[in-house]
């Protein structure tokens, strides 16, 4: 089994008010996409109730970083009481949501995720004498960057989020 | 590669409103026929207010490789109720869905007889074993594997669409 380094563990973000669901959803895959992470959707839950609806979202996107290592972000999108709202702008009627929303992001370094250094119990020492002393500069490296790409992620849904507070 | 078995890992959606389940299963069914797939429907329970239903649905890719898709949906609290929609009056199911995505990729599949012409005897399963890690293993991975999923992903983005969900549109 592969080894996962938690990098990033429970970083939340609340935020409540005029939003677009299916705008934030979009933004979230195309910087993925851009990033070069592999989409990978594990649950999408929408429930229907006349006080709005409730949206629970968790994606685990990962990035190949080499034949060794990958980047995992994984996200919890949690949204409650989601209307649907219309809003003058510009002279123009828009239609956006109105609700809260709490992210909760993780990530991790996961480690020989193909599991070939552990068929024989000599290749998982060898394993760990190759993490500990040759490899430790590449690991940490690693690291950097699915720190770097988690605290990136994270800014851009700020910042997305934030973008609303100033179109009212 | 998504895991050294071919296998892609499960994506689960559920959804809970009124819909028509009849219009949902004729909209999946039609999707996988119109993607070529052929498909069972290896169960059907009926047990109201639940209903569950497994498909498998394959098609074959080339003659060593085949996409096998299975989707398990579980269907409970169902009521019927009358909606009116466009003008005129249907009806339709206040219910909750739980539908789980998942497949595999497989790789010399059974002909019609059963038999697998690498398993025939043991050195064409040692012959079959090396072929697969070293000489094809980047093909399945880029070729099979990875768009596979990607394939699974636009099936289930469409189910999303047809029920109405409001995240659509992450496959761009």
């Amino acid at each position: 089994m592969a080894e996962k380094l938690p990098i990033i563990q429970n970083v939340t973000m609340s935020y409540s008010g005029l939003f677009d669901v299916k705008e934030l959803y979009s933004a979230i895959n195309e910087w993925f996409k851009d990033k070069g992470y592999d989409r990978r959707e594990i649950k999408n839950e929408e429930h229907v109730s006349p006080s709005g609806k409730f949206i629970d979202i968790e994606i685990m996107p990962y990035k190949k970083l080499s034949d060794y290592a990958k980047s995992v972000i994984r996200i919890q999108i949690t949204m409650h009481d989601v209307k649907e709202v219309e809003i003058e702008r510009d002279k123009h009627k828009v239609k956006l949501n109105q609700g809260s929303i709490e992210i909760i992001f993780d990530s991790y370094l996961e480690t020989d995720y193909e599991g070939r250094w552990e068929q024989t119990p000599f290749y998982f020492f060898m394993r760990t004498v190759y993490d500990k002393f040759f490899y430790k500069n590449y690991t940490e490296h690693f690291e950097e960057m699915v720190a770097s790409d988690t605290r990136e992620m994270e800014a851009m849904i700020k910042s997305f989020l934030n973008m609303y507070r100033f179109r009212k | 590669m998504l895991d050294k078995n071919k296998n892609i890992p499960p994506t689960v959606l559920k959804y809970k409103g009124i819909f028509d389940i009849g219009a949902l299963y004729k909209f999946m069914s039609h999707w996988l026929i119109n993607e070529g797939f052929e498909f069972y429907e290896t169960k059907y329970k009926h047990k109201p207010p639940k209903i569950e239903i497994n498909w498998e649905a394959n098609k074959r890719i080339t003659s060593y490789v085949k996409y096998i898709m299975e989707i398990h949906f579980y269907f409970y609290g169902v009521n019927d109720v009358e909606v009116i929609k466009d003008g005129a009056k249907r009806k339709m199911q206040d219910a909750r869905v739980v539908i789980t995505f998942s497949g595999k990729v497989e790789t010399d599949y059974p002909d019609i007889y059963g038999d697998k012409n690498w398993e025939k005897n043991k050195f064409f399963v040692k012959a079959k074993k090396f072929f697969e890690n070293y000489i094809i293993r980047q093909d399945l991975d880029v070729k099979h594997i990875d768009p596979f999923y990607y394939y699974i992903l636009r099936f289930y983005e469409d189910v999303k669409s047809f029920l109405g969900m409001e995240t659509v549109g992450g496959l761009s």
